[in-house]
């Protein structure tokens, strides 16, 4: 071998070696003792599937069950993550829809592996709980997972009139909850039709709800007030039935959808039976 | 220029700029999410009568009302400061409201109905006061050191606001993004009346002292050589502008491009006397707005996108036109 051909070669065993000695695990230990997570949506998935005692920290927002409102907080949309090493978690999981981008490369370059759960559709919550649970070995994956796949086919309903049903997340300007989104799927299920066309979170018209009033207008009962619906219909000169919903139920895509799916089917109940 | 020819030189731009405007508010209000006649509103249709009478004739006015107030703001800085990136918002007035309407929703204030727009027009008034009390030099309001403390102040705006977003509630969000990305969304009668009166009488302060703004284009020196009371004219000009604008973006949040960019579109058309420019701005600006929060509303269904970007698309080729145009 001549002398460029061993430098090469030489200098490729070396990089192997080197990647081969840097590697780390990126998928979860085997083991998984402590845990943190970084939503609240995840919070309750971990709970639901039976592994509460192994959280050690949780986000700013978890606040259910009334047990995890006590343990450490993380931080926000941007976790601090010297506080997340002094937890001394296994693993760390997040929710896609609200992971900051730069999480992986902190927690790698600390050898903290995470666990990104996407759920931001309905038919993403039973299968988040599967494979939460799996990732930490939790006792109640699997009955959790039937409990939801069971609650949500129970709460199915086909309607012969489908009411025209708004979700308004803010009232000044107007988002509303489109197509394509976690509560739009609880519509879908529960017999409702969303009166917006477009997906994801718009901006919706004040003369489109004046000109083509929903049956029934949701909102969120923490970040809406009932006097801003008030204001927000009168302007738009439409009588509507208003209706508060627990904004964390209707805007956590975890184990408690069941619970959103049956509190929008008694409310539908309650429309048909009035109209 | 004689005071006998002005009238008539400046009667043409005037008619024009006004027709335009007639033809935006009829366009704006004939067009919208929902499918609604004039003949059916005229007719007696509740549903036509709330959204042509009550939601869109309103939003269509209040855009002429905020697009003139900001291009007089505008035009009115440019000329003072003698500095073509002079606008409404470099001297820290959109900052302010901006830092007062962040504040207020990391409060939780959002949740109570015009508290923000409150807080924001306060915020404005406070940042103008201070960026004056800053640039104050003995008896002389510098305009480079004016600019300079409208620039610091914005940057220390920026930074509290930052830390505001942070602190809010993340489903508060919303409110405090409206003011960022401004909106016409929800303007009643009564926002129309109240910026109505802020922008007449504006309009009526400054063209009494445009005569004397008009010497500022010369050089401060020259305008005091000519008799001009320098410091009453720039005291009276500026805090009239960051009053106006402090009104417009208390109703809309902040709404760029306008007060920038129509007064030299003015300009590269007609003149740069003072005198025309401002009731021509105040056209110019009005007409712009409409038309950018017409397209904002239109061009997706039932949903509305960001006017702010509209005033750009629609302004920037027009103006990239006649820049090439104008050697």
């Amino acid at each position: 071998m001549n002398g460029p051909w061993k430098f090469i070669v030489h200098r490729s065993a070396f990089i192997v070696l080197l990647a081969l000695c840097c590697a780390r695990p990126t998928s979860p230990p085997h083991a998984v003792r402590r845990v943190i997570s970084l939503a609240p949506n995840i919070t309750e998935i971990i709970v639901a599937a039976g592994c509460q005692a192994k959280i050690v920290g949780t986000d700013n927002f978890s606040d259910y069950p009334e047990a995890v409102k006590g343990l450490p907080k993380v931080g926000g949309v941007e976790p601090d993550v010297e506080q997340i090493v002094a937890l001394r978690p296994d693993l760390v999981v997040a929710s896609a829809s609200g992971v900051h981008p730069n999480l992986r490369r902190a927690l790698d370059a600390v050898h903290l592996p995470l666990l990104v759960i996407r759920t931001d559709r309905l038919s993403a919550v039973a299968p988040a709980i599967g494979e939460v649970g799996q990732a930490l070995g939790c006792p109640s994956t699997s009955s959790a997972v039937s409990l939801i796949t069971i609650g949500l086919q129970k709460q199915r309903r086909m309607r012969t009139h489908p009411p025209r049903v708004l979700f308004a997340v803010w009232t000044d300007p107007l988002y509303v909850a489109g197509r394509a989104t976690f509560v739009d799927d609880l519509f879908s299920i529960t017999g409702a039709r969303n009166a917006v066309e477009a997906n994801g979170w718009p901006q919706y018209s004040l003369e489109a709800l004046a000109a083509h009033p929903p049956d029934l207008l949701l909102y969120p009962n923490h970040s809406v007030t009932a006097p801003a619906v008030d204001a927000l219909l009168r302007r738009a000169h439409a009588k509507v039935v208003a209706v508060a919903v627990d904004e964390n139920v209707f805007t956590r895509p975890g184990p408690r959808v069941t619970l959103a799916a049956a509190e929008l089917n008694r409310i539908l109940d309650q429309w048909e039976r009035s109209h | 220029m004689t005071g006998s020819s002005r009238p008539r030189r400046i009667i043409g731009p005037i008619a024009l700029l006004t027709g335009g405007l007639l033809f935006a508010l009829i366009a704006a209000s004939t067009f919208g999410a929902a499918a609604v006649s004039w003949r059916a509103a005229l007719a007696g249709d509740p549903t036509a009568r709330a959204v042509l009478f009550d939601i869109r004739l309103p939003r269509a006015l209040l855009a002429a009302l905020i697009g003139a107030a900001l291009a007089v703001a505008g035009v009115t800085f440019q000329t003072l400061l003698r500095n073509p990136l002079a606008d409404p918002f470099i001297l820290g007035v959109s900052g302010g409201a901006a830092c007062g309407a962040a504040v207020s929703t990391a409060l939780g204030w959002a949740r109570i109905p015009g508290l923000v727009s409150v807080v924001a027009f306060l915020g404005a008034l406070a940042a103008t006061a201070a960026v004056f009390l800053l640039a104050r030099r003995r008896e002389y309001t510098d305009p480079t050191r004016l600019l300079l403390s409208g620039l610091v102040l914005n940057a220390l705006f920026s930074a509290v606001i930052l830390i505001a977003f942070a602190l809010s509630p993340q489903s508060d969000l919303a409110a405090a993004v409206r003011w960022m990305m401004g909106t016409l969304f929800g303007a009643t009668w009564s926002d129309v009346a109240l910026l109505g009166v802020f922008v007449a009488v504006s309009m009526a302060i400054l063209m009494t002292i445009a005569n004397d703004v008009r010497m500022f284009a010369f050089g401060v020196d020259d305008a005091k050589a000519r008799g001009v009371d320098v410091e009453r004219i720039q005291r009276i000009g500026f805090v009239v502008s960051s009053i106006v604008t402090g009104a417009a973006v208390a109703v809309s949040g902040i709404i760029g491009f306008v007060g920038l960019l129509v007064p030299h579109l003015i300009r590269l058309i007609w003149r740069r006397d003072f005198r025309v420019l401002l009731p021509l701005s105040a056209l110019g600006g009005a007409t712009l707005l409409v038309l950018a929060d017409l397209a904002s509303r239109v061009a997706l269904s039932s949903s509305e996108l960001p006017v702010g970007a509209f005033t750009a698309i629609l302004g920037v080729p027009f103006f990239l036109s006649l820049l090439r145009r104008s050697r």
